[in-house]
């Protein structure tokens, strides 16, 4: 199977229609990177919900349908979702699409009563319908193994968990079995018991009738009934530890919304302190620039003092000139005066008469007036001059680059402070869902519901103990009877005979096929695990008979001390070898697997990534999967990259950064 | 014509002026004012109304070495009357640009500045 488009709508935080097209080929890895808080969870559980009709939240819970809606799009009086999966399976084209909409006359929805659910499946673009639906799509994805390819990092938890002490696994063992088919065989065993059980209640009728068996009829019939009771019992304390098993974990998950409130708490103050800071250096800055500002008026003046200033200077140049030029003619009309006087030329010495006197007494006149002009152009020199010293007076030192440094780091200041503010108001509206919850009760009524969920499992407990002494009391009956030729000839007597017999063979069947699958997943979780260990003296892994694995060195020997990274890497191996022993292959979708590795165990897990399904879809955030140092580890194989951007508290759109990828 | 000794605004402009001082665009009163005044008499842009005025500042604190009457006096383009009273006219017109170009939240200063400095080399 491989998905090749998904396409979201109002979704959780995905407003509005969304759409992811996924790699095909030897590319067959999808990164979609997102900070935490912004869906790669709710992506996980939109695969979930086209296929299984489900979205869960921490301990497998389910969430509320109600809460699934975007609550942008909802607040806008939008309630419709729906997911849409294109896939391949088998060579065939597959479209799953499930939708929730309000129904006709809610305006509101209080409840999932007041939802429609919608599913279709179209295969080879043929639409599927009633039985034939569920049939295909237990074939194609049976909801058992959806853990194994819808994978998160309580799934990976709960695999460390049963590394690390397999005798408290007990529901991750069944999820376990699941994938291995054991089922199969264990459900035929259990539906043999039942028919074992009436034939022997029908032996018992047959034969207390009968002289010789009466007794024993009749002793097997009270058994019999000794046995009804005690399942009906059992049957009623399961339940009810089941309801309070229920409670426990709801108590649980409550209790670490408080714990993780607590974080939250912490996380506010600190922001609250970082908000202080940022507005300090906010205001330092203001000051400093306000300082800067107190010369500001003559740096703002100086291009038209430049203008001035050099109009002044030019007109000054002028009269310079002009001094110089009015020495020279006082020099020429002193001459020419006692040329006049004289009546002798002072260029030739001859007589001054006729048109030639009047040419001198023209020059002069000329001379004159241009002397009383320049006369009066030197008496504006001095306010020239005092206009020109107030403009030097007014230069100051350049400012701006001052000012310009100054307020980019304002910009930086208020841009920092305007985020924090941001994140305040989140993570108060986040408290906010915490308030009015009681610690102390809540974990005092957790514990008192763990401890009647304990004392109803001992009583369980002893109830099987009885029980199974009770069969054993009505097998050795029944055996007893079937002796009897009487009884012999009876049908009931030879069911139970053929029943008895075919309850052996299966529950030799369940122990071989548990051996074979153990056998196999080891071998492929050692392969795995050989793979992804940066230790070379690790030789393999060894499986026990509760899915436990123990790492053994090349001598054979087991290694008891093992780092959570080990944990972690020994966890994934066991996914990969139940992910090879359990499928026929497919994709795998991880949330946040990288958790606590190291450098060098995530880059093997890298490595070997491609390799442990037909398509790997990561959903990571930068801290665990570096896009400048790790990315390249997968290299060609990244076929898709997309990046959850947050928009809003409870709006995050999936971009595509697919331009990225070389 | 006879300078006068105190210089004002009109009350909307002086609203304004006290409004850049708190906002700590300026550390002074003071200062608001003088950049007001450049900054009309660098656009050559002045209030022509007739309008009543209160009195801030007297001129010794305002202008104690005489600088801003000198810039003024070099500058403005109106000698009708005293040049303080220019001033005054510059300033209000200062004023009420410095709160239109408040309205985007921030002044930008340096941009400003930046300005005036290439366009004076």
């Amino acid at each position: 199977m491989k998905i090749k488009r998904l396409q979201i709508k109002n979704f959780m935080p995905y407003y509005g229609v969304q759409e992811i097209l996924f790699p095909s080929g030897p590319a067959n890895v999808c990164v979609i990177y997102g900070d935490n808080m912004r869906g790669k969870t709710s992506f996980l559980n939109a695969i979930r919900f086209a296929f299984f009709g489900r979205a869960t939240a921490r301990h497998l819970r389910d969430i509320n349908a109600i809460d699934l809606f975007n609550v942008e799009a909802a607040e806008e009086g939008d309630w419709t979702l729906g997911v849409t999966i294109e896939f391949e399976h088998d060579m065939v084209d597959y479209e799953v699409r499930r939708e929730l909409r309000t129904l006709a006359h809610v305006a509101r929805p209080q409840t999932k009563e007041d939802l429609k659910e919608s599913f279709f499946v179209r295969k080879g673009g043929v639409p599927l319908a009633g039985a034939d639906l569920g049939f295909e799509m237990n074939q194609v994805l049976p909801e058992g193994i959806s853990r194994f390819f819808l994978f998160d990092g309580e799934l990976l938890q709960e695999y460390e968990e049963l590394v690390l002490n397999p005798a408290n696994a007990s529901k991750i063992k069944d999820s376990i079995e699941a994938v291995l088919g054991v089922p199969a065989l264990t459900k035929g065993l259990a539906e043999l018991q039942a028919l074992l059980s009436q034939a022997q209640t029908a032996q018992a009728e047959d034969l207390k009738h009968s002289k010789n068996l009466q007794a024993q009829a009749e002793r097997q019939i009270t058994i019999q009934r000794d046995i009804d009771s005690l399942k009906t019992q059992i049957e009623k304390k399961s339940k009810e530890k089941g309801s309070f098993d229920e409670r426990a974990v709801e108590l649980q998950s409550r209790l670490e919304q408080m714990s993780q409130a607590i974080d939250l708490e912490k996380e506010l103050l600190k922001t609250q302190s970082d908000i202080e800071k940022a507005g300090s250096t906010l205001k330092e800055k203001r000051a400093h620039r306000a300082d800067l500002l107190q010369e500001g008026w003559v740096s703002i003046l100086q291009p038209r003092l430049t203008m001035l200033r050099r109009d002044l200077e030019e007109d000054r140049a002028t009269l310079l000139d002009a001094f110089a030029e009015n020495a020279n003619l006082r020099k020429e009309a002193a001459e020419l005066q006692t040329a006049v006087v004289k009546g002798i030329c002072p260029l030739c010495h001859t007589e001054l008469k006729g048109a030639h006197a009047d040419k001198v007494g023209e020059r002069l006149g000329a001379i004159e007036g241009r002397l009383e002009f320049l006369e009066d152009q030197s008496s504006q020199f001095g306010a020239i001059q005092r206009k020109l010293d107030a403009i030097m007076r007014l230069q100051g030192s350049p400012l701006a680059d001052r000012v310009i440094t100054v307020e980019q780091e304002m910009r930086a200041a208020s841009v920092r402070l305007s985020e924090l503010g941001q994140r305040e108001r989140h993570l108060k509206a986040q408290l906010e869902e915490y308030s009015g919850r009681d610690t102390e009760r809540t974990r005092a009524e957790r514990e008192q519901v763990r401890a009647v969920s304990a004392s109803l499992g001992r009583d369980i407990d002893s109830l099987r103990m009885k029980l199974l002494g009770e069969q054993r009391k009505l097998d050795q009956t029944a055996r007893l009877m079937s002796r009897n030729p009487v009884a012999r000839s009876q049908k009931s007597s030879r069911l139970v005979a053929l029943y008895s017999s075919l309850e052996d063979i299966f529950e030799k069947g369940v122990a071989t096929l548990r051996d074979r699958q153990r056998v196999r997943v080891q071998d492929y979780a050692s392969n795995a695990f050989r793979n992804l260990t940066s230790e070379p003296d690790y030789a393999q892994l060894e499986i026990n008979e509760n899915y436990g694995l123990t790492i053994l060195d090349a001598k054979g020997r087991s290694v008891q001390e093992r780092s959570a990274g080990a944990e972690q890497i020994v966890a994934l191996s066991l996914i990969d070898g139940l992910n090879r022993a359990g499928r026929r292959g497919g994709p795998i979708v991880m949330d946040t697997p990288f958790g606590r590795l190291d450098w060098v165990h995530r880059a093997n897990v890298l490595r070997y990534l491609p390799e442990m399904a037909e398509q790997v879809i990561l959903l990571v955030h930068e801290g665990e999967l570096d896009p400048q140092r790790e990315l390249p580890i997968l290299g060609p194989r990244v076929g898709a990259m997309y990046r959850i951007k947050r928009i809003g508290a409870r709006h995050s759109q999936i971009e595509s950064e697919n331009g990225d990828i070389a | 014509m006879k300078e006068p000794v105190t210089v004002g605004l009109s009350a909307s402009a002086h609203a304004h002026l006290t409004a850049l001082e708190r906002g700590g665009f300026f550390a002074r009163m003071n200062d608001a004012y003088r950049f007001a005044i450049a900054l009309g008499l660098s656009h050559d842009s002045l209030d022509t109304g007739e309008r009543n005025r209160k009195t801030i500042f007297n001129v010794g604190s305002l202008d104690p070495d005489r600088s801003i009457y000198e810039a003024v006096a070099a500058l403005r383009t109106r000698t009708d009357e005293p040049v303080y009273r220019t001033a005054e006219r510059y300033a209000e017109w200062g004023v009420e640009e410095m709160i239109r170009l408040r309205a985007s939240g921030d002044i930008d200063f340096g941009t400003l500045l930046k300005d005036a400095e290439s366009l004076a080399q």
